[in-house]
């Protein structure tokens, strides 16, 4: 049996498989150099960037809870111009394409940072307007299908890049909102962010994070996550990049069936850094044990009779 | 910095009544154990399942030849699971991690220890031993450990002298008590010490006025422990800092200790 094909295109963006480690899981890629073959990987995106440098949240900014982790980094990161300089040249000798995840406190932010990026050798923009840890910028932006749309606007004006705007679960249509960005130019929709959510210790009656809320993560989300990508492929016809608790191959399955066309790892990387390159293995796996020679074959292949 | 699947070969359980619980456990490790020094640590997935998601960090408490150890207390669903591995048990492990402890010239050395904070130190002590450099090992109980205890770490090392709060064992008071009543007798070039942060910054505040160097191992909670999440930093003079990746040990004058 032949080579299966794992190559997918979303939007303009073409992907050598479905597989992407998602924004703040895997640092700049340097971190996990030594633990993963960065040429395997279908994308990289990269910890989100503003156009300064972000200090973050006081600690302490991790807390897990059963099946999950909730984190309160609060956006550090060291701006978009050192990362330039200094993570970039490194990240440019893989195979993986290179999505920057962005984000800003006003549409004018985020289109610098767009023409900032637009000439420096990356592949795509993933624009970050959900992040629930910022009261001023993030969360707002993405909550409202005029808001997200504007955000959406200035970025793609700005830029020749490709780009996907990525999706906050805690709004009460999302489908209004991928439908909105996609009209304002995106190239395909990231969903979903983390969950708003806490955890208190109960001896100390404090919360658990400094920042008192952050965002959940991980495999409790798995199934939240595929009931929103399944509304939104049901609703429109866009490239929706599935985030969500994927862990395993089997997971990155039931978001394809569902209608992703592409992938994120996200929590999971931590947990086992080699997540990603399993879940590339297991689908080609999949694939050539259902005889399928394309992954086309598979996605939004979710049969609905019984 | 390796993932390799090591193997237990002992795993022992010191538990007696009214008394702190210890837990050694022993892996066959090679390509880690080649590796690590001293204050470095690793971080072990405790099975395959989802909860407990993310691995467990840990200080390398001992290494000889292809073997690393671990000293640990039971302190939530991780270390309660990891007490029922026995001999055999196959575990991820992550490692080795962080930068260690930073060898100063001259002697004594101090290395001074709160709970279960002894396990980077210890193998400090290890090290200082190989090099002929005279040290003393403190290490601050809340109460008594089992005798075996006790027994397995003299037979590796004789200058251990050991406090506990109800006087159960050893002398009776804190670990920090001892190192002032110890400072009447010699003046240390070092300190080197891991415990809980009450003990670290009375320990800070007294080296401080002694102009003695202090590096503290630290702790907390993290996700990668690679430097990716930037989930477990602290505060230093110069900003926030990874614990995994700058630390976990760091010279104690560059943390921010007020409250």
């Amino acid at each position: 049996m032949g080579e299966v094909n794992l190559q997918v295109k979303l939007g303009r963006l073409v992907l050598q498989n479905p597989v992407m480690v998602a924004s703040g899981t895997f640092g700049y890629g340097e971190e996990y150099t030594q633990l993963v073959d960065l040429n395997q990987l279908g994308g990289i995106v990269v910890k989100g960037l503003s156009l300064k440098p972000k200090v973050g949240n006081p600690p302490p900014r991790l807390v897990e809870v059963p099946c999950g982790l909730i984190n309160a980094i609060g956006l550090e990161n060291i701006g978009v111009e050192r990362f330039i300089k200094e993570k970039l040249p490194f990240l440019k000798q893989f195979k993986a394409k290179i999505i920057v995840n962005i984000f800003g406190y006003s549409p004018e932010e985020y289109a610098q940072l767009a023409e900032i990026l637009s000439p420096t050798g990356i592949d795509a923009i993933e624009v970050n307007i959900s992040c629930p840890n910022i009261k001023e910028g993030g969360r707002l932006f993405g909550t409202d299908p005029q808001t997200a749309a504007l955000i959406t606007k200035s970025v793609c004006e700005h830029t020749h890049l490709p780009v996907f705007v990525k999706l906050s679960p805690q709004v009460t249509d999302i489908v209004a909102i991928a439908k909105a960005v996609m009209e304002a130019g995106a190239d395909g929709v990231s969903m979903i962010n983390t969950i708003p959510a806490m955890a208190v210790d109960i001896h100390t009656r404090r919360p658990k994070l400094g920042n008192v809320t952050g965002g959940l993560s991980g495999p409790c989300l798995k199934p939240i996550a595929l009931k929103l990508v399944w509304e939104v492929v049901k609703a429109l016809d866009i490239p929706v990049i599935g985030i969500g608790g994927i862990t395993c191959a089997e997971d990155a399955l039931e978001f394809l069936i569902t209608g992703a066309k592409a992938i994120q790892i996200g929590t999971a990387n931590f947990v086992n850094p080699q997540t990603a390159i399993e879940v590339i293995a297991g689908i080609r796996h999949y694939l050539e044990d259902c005889q399928l020679k394309d992954i086309h074959e598979l996605i939004g292949s979710l049969e609905l009779s019984f | 910095m390796i993932l390799e699947t090591a193997r237990v070969i002992e795993h022992r359980h010191f538990i007696i009544p009214q008394a702190e619980h210890f837990h050694l456990l022993t892996f066959l490790s090679p390509e880690i154990a080649a590796q690590v020094k001293p204050g470095q640590f690793i971080m072990l997935r405790i099975g395959t399942q989802l909860d407990p998601l993310l691995r467990r960090p840990f200080s390398i408490f001992w290494q000889e030849g292809k073997t690393i150890s671990l000293l640990y207390k039971v302190i939530g669903k991780g270390t309660h699971l990891m007490t029922q591995w026995r001999a055999g048990q196959e575990v991820n492990i992550l490692g080795p991690l962080g930068q260690g402890f930073t060898f100063i010239s001259g002697s004594p050395h101090w290395l001074v220890a709160g709970g279960t904070g002894i396990a980077p130190l210890f193998f400090l002590a290890k090290q200082l031993s190989q090099k002929n450099i005279s040290f003393q090992l403190l290490w601050g109980l809340r109460y008594r450990v089992a005798q075996e205890l006790i027994a397995f770490l003299k037979q590796h090392l004789d200058n251990l002298t050991i406090y506990t709060e109800d006087g159960s064992l050893g002398y009776q008071g804190l670990v920090t008590e001892g190192v002032e009543h110890l400072s009447q007798q010699e003046r240390p070039q070092v300190i080197y010490a891991c415990g809980p942060m009450p003990m670290l910054r009375a320990l800070y505040a007294w080296t401080k006025k002694e102009n003695i160097p202090l590096q503290v191992s630290l702790e907390a909670h993290m996700a990668c422990g690679v430097g990716a999440c930037l989930g477990c930093v602290v505060e230093t003079t110069s900003g926030y800092k990874k614990v995994c990746q700058d630390g976990p040990v760091f010279n104690a004058e560059e943390i921010k200790w007020e409250k």
